[in-house]
């Protein structure tokens, strides 16, 4: 009875072409002033992958050693042409952003954890520990984009694929979070130094086709082959600080005033 | 630590830092005036990247420093 006369009313379906179209424009507009800073188109591209994927990727973050091929696949499309990377459900070697957003929302949550485990869970804690994860992450790809600025390193690493490979950071650092409260001193540093070794040399592989160019490929450009050299070696080894910061969380002072 | 504070505030503070760099009396002093690199013909090199970045930063970035030191000087009073 109330559809019939809905679609009868021609006010009520004029409301609705109107309603329609509203949301089609906010949504362009959306589009608009998002798509100008990160395209989304990209980042579709980036969290496009596959549970394979996903178990490829966490193997390559702790045994990067048995890993053979780290070339990034190009995309063709019908004629040939390259049009960019292979997204990660059919390339195991492209970087995605889905293991970096789990990751960190993952680490947040184990702190958040083991501090309750220990008894001195505060609420606040959560907000402290994913800012200091999001500012160790913004405070990387800043220091990439600063040298990318410097050293000419323009298309080959592009801005969702620097993010990307900064938090992956997240996977070794929850398994040391985890393992540092019960199991012994020992292990613990073992475990942060091999994933911190894993994850330097995760880094230094798969940035290295962006970063480093073959002999022959490009002429003309300046493009500092000796100093990006050291530049992805600085990158590598300022994993072991961003692990250390990362895994150092706050075990507040006792409350005073006497237990309750 | 590394929170979005301290972050912005070191951000803050090392503008401010190249900011303040003067033209005449320290920069052109030790070659790295924004007309040196332009005079050698190479805008490639990580020297000519740096003076640019510097002299864009001064241009650019002063009016708004002004607005957001005024800002934090403020918070830092009222709740610091």
């Amino acid at each position: 009875m109330f559809a019939q006369g809905f679609q009868n009313n021609h006010a009520a379906q004029l409301g609705m072409q109107f309603a329609g179209s509203a949301m089609h424009a906010m949504q362009e507009n959306v589009q608009q002033n998002v798509g100008r800073f990160v395209s989304l188109g990209q980042l579709k591209h980036h969290f496009d992958v596959s549970n394979i994927y996903v178990l490829t990727k966490l193997r390559m973050l702790a045994f990067p050693w048995l890993q053979r091929s780290w070339h990034r696949h190009a995309e063709r499309d019908q004629t040939g042409q390259v049009v960019g990377y292979k997204s990660p459900r059919e390339d195991s070697s492209s970087p995605d952003l889905y293991i970096p957003v789990m990751g960190m929302v993952t680490y947040v949550i184990a702190i958040g954890l083991i501090t309750g485990r220990m008894g001195v869970f505060r609420p606040e804690d959560l907000g402290l520990t994913a800012s200091s994860a999001l500012g160790v992450v913004l405070f990387e790809v800043l220091l990439v984009k600063m040298f990318c600025y410097l050293l000419n390193v323009g298309a080959e690493l592009q801005f969702p694929d620097i993010v990307a490979y900064s938090g992956y950071k997240f996977v070794p650092t929850i398994v040391v979070v985890l393992l540092k409260p019960w199991a012994p001193w020992w292990l613990s540093w073992t475990a942060y130094f091999y994933f911190g070794f894993a994850l330097a040399f995760f880094m230094i592989r798969s940035m290295r086709h962006a970063l480093i160019p073959e002999e022959s490929s490009v002429m003309g450009v300046n493009v500092h082959r000796k100093r990006r050299i050291h530049f992805l070696f600085i990158i590598a080894m300022t994993q072991f600080l961003y692990i250390w910061i990362l895994i150092r969380y706050k075990t507040p002072a006792p409350r005073a005033g006497p237990a309750p | 630590m590394f929170g979005f504070g301290t972050l912005f505030y070191v951000a803050l503070l090392l503008l401010n830092a190249v900011a303040i760099l003067n033209e005449e009396r320290f920069l052109a002093r030790i070659g790295w005036a924004r007309n040196s690199a332009e005079l050698y013909g190479d805008t490639e090199s990580v020297k000519a990247k740096l003076i640019n970045l510097i002299s864009a930063v001064r241009t650019l970035m002063r009016i708004p420093l002004i607005a957001v030191n005024v800002v934090v000087i403020v918070y830092a009073l009222v709740l610091g």
